[in-house]
């Protein structure tokens, strides 16, 4: 590693300044940049740490609107009852990331940031519609996560940019969410594959809304938006949740690496939305 | 930029170091400090061997450059005995047999305190938790285990 200069900007002002001076890289809770610095997948000369943006830094609710400032930990994020209420995926996956020593610095603007296909994040928040908020010099911009994402570790941000924060609108009154994944180990793993879903039955008990991401089997986190419709306004019997698994299966693009093959990957989210869809049924949350 | 100066405090103590702005944490409190307590294992924030809490959380020394430390608080392993007695982990976890070889154990240690300072009475299943981040090739975690409820137990009665 070969750190020539560092910044620590107080305010967004003094970042956007150090950004346009450079090439600075970001760095907030440094768990993949400081392990692809030492792999060489980087060079960064020039640092910016971005942890005395406490503006940055939140967890709010306001107007129907959930906001998490990009700083915000994972370990924040699993404790936030807040957030538990409003969405349980996000909570359910912020508790599975890493280890309880990465989820104290991690942070969820990171997570978008480094664009992992298997970053487990980015299907909650999915299925959530989140949005990303993104600052510079020029003012703020709202783009769609799903827009944000455009391959392994490609976002669309650009190199002036920040992410501020993410927000989602909070659920309608009987909507549920739940997050699984499948990986070599209960915690401190990175997916093999994950889902998140969203789901609210009519009084008919008929699928009203639903939506599914799925993360590690296609180059960025996904919804599945062939399978939703095939979902809308059906009853969940077995079969139609069977299927669904199946069409979830044939909507994601897995490669085969050392986590699993393709074939294998297909596999398990049959398996993952299987059972996604079945917590919905079997219990009330 | 040939070097950084940092303050920080580390187990109660004041101190101002000079160190590379390649240096993390992990080298500044084995190196420059000489608290060689704390291990390295693998560098990238999977073993756990360089636990030590910061500010009260526990995180990894590897994954936080030193200059991000400045103005912190830093507890290592050497910091939880008091007055030459060992904390009550340390002492269960010698009485327990949890110790094999012992690279993984200040960082089992650290863990394991930051998990009682947040949960007195864990279950079987928090502790294994509060654990993920720290491996043992050694023991197979069982006494480790075994340990942390002992001394839970006994600094529930203190």
């Amino acid at each position: 590693m070969q750190v020539d200069k560092i910044s620590f900007p107080r305010t967004l002002r003094e970042l956007f300044h150090t950004l346009e001076q450079g090439n600075g890289r970001l760095i907030a809770g440094g768990t993949d940049v400081i392990p692809q610095m030492r792999t060489g997948r980087f060079q960064a000369e020039e640092l910016i740490d971005l942890n005395g943006l406490e503006e940055m830094h939140f967890i709010d609710k306001r107007d129907g609107v959930i906001a998490i400032g990009c700083l915000t930990t994972f370990n924040e994020i699993a404790a936030s009852s807040l957030l538990d209420d409003e969405s349980p995926a996000l909570v359910q996956a912020a508790s599975l990331i890493g280890s309880k020593q990465t989820r104290n610095r991690g942070t969820i603007g990171g997570n978008i940031a480094n664009a992992s296909p298997a970053g487990d994040s980015l299907p909650p928040l999915l299925v959530m519609n989140a949005e990303v908020t993104l600052a510079s010099h020029e003012g703020e911009r709202k783009i769609p996560l799903s827009s944000l994402l455009q391959g392994p570790g490609r976002t669309a941000i650009t190199p002036d940019e920040v992410i501020h924060h993410v927000s989602f609108s909070c659920l309608e009154q009987g909507t549920k969410s739940c997050f699984l994944r499948l990986g070599t180990r209960g915690g401190m793993a990175v997916s093999v594959a994950s889902a998140a879903l969203v789901l609210r039955l009519d009084q008919d008990d008929r699928v009203e809304d639903v939506r599914i991401a799925l993360g590690a089997v296609a180059p960025t986190a996904i919804r599945c938006h062939s399978t939703e419709q095939s979902l809308m306004d059906q009853l969940l019997s077995e079969d139609i949740i069977e299927a669904a698994g199946f069409q979830a299966a044939e909507e994601c693009m897995p490669i085969t690496d050392i986590r699993g093959t393709a074939s294998y990957r297909r596999h398990v989210v049959k398996g993952l939305v299987r059972r996604g869809l079945m917590t919905f049924t079997a219990k009330s949350r | 930029m040939d070097s950084i100066t940092i303050t920080l405090t580390i187990n109660g103590k004041n101190k101002q170091i000079r160190t590379s702005p390649n240096a993390t944490l992990l080298d500044l409190i084995r190196n420059d400090l000489g608290l060689t307590g704390t291990k390295d294992g693998c560098r990238e924030g999977e073993c756990g061997a360089c636990t030590v809490l910061l500010d009260g959380r526990v995180i990894n020394a590897c994954l936080v450059f030193a200059w991000q430390a400045d103005g912190v608080d830093v507890v290592t392993v050497e910091g939880l005995a008091e007055n030459g007695r060992l904390h009550a982990l340390q002492r269960a976890f010698i009485e327990q047999g949890a110790v094999q070889c012992g690279f993984c154990t200040p960082g089992m240690l650290i863990s394991s305190y930051g998990l009682l300072k947040e949960n007195p009475r864990p279950s079987e299943e928090q502790i294994r938790q509060a654990l993920t981040g720290n491996l043992c090739r050694c023991t197979g975690y069982t006494k480790i285990i075994r340990a942390i409820q002992v001394a839970a137990e006994e600094m529930r009665d203190e």
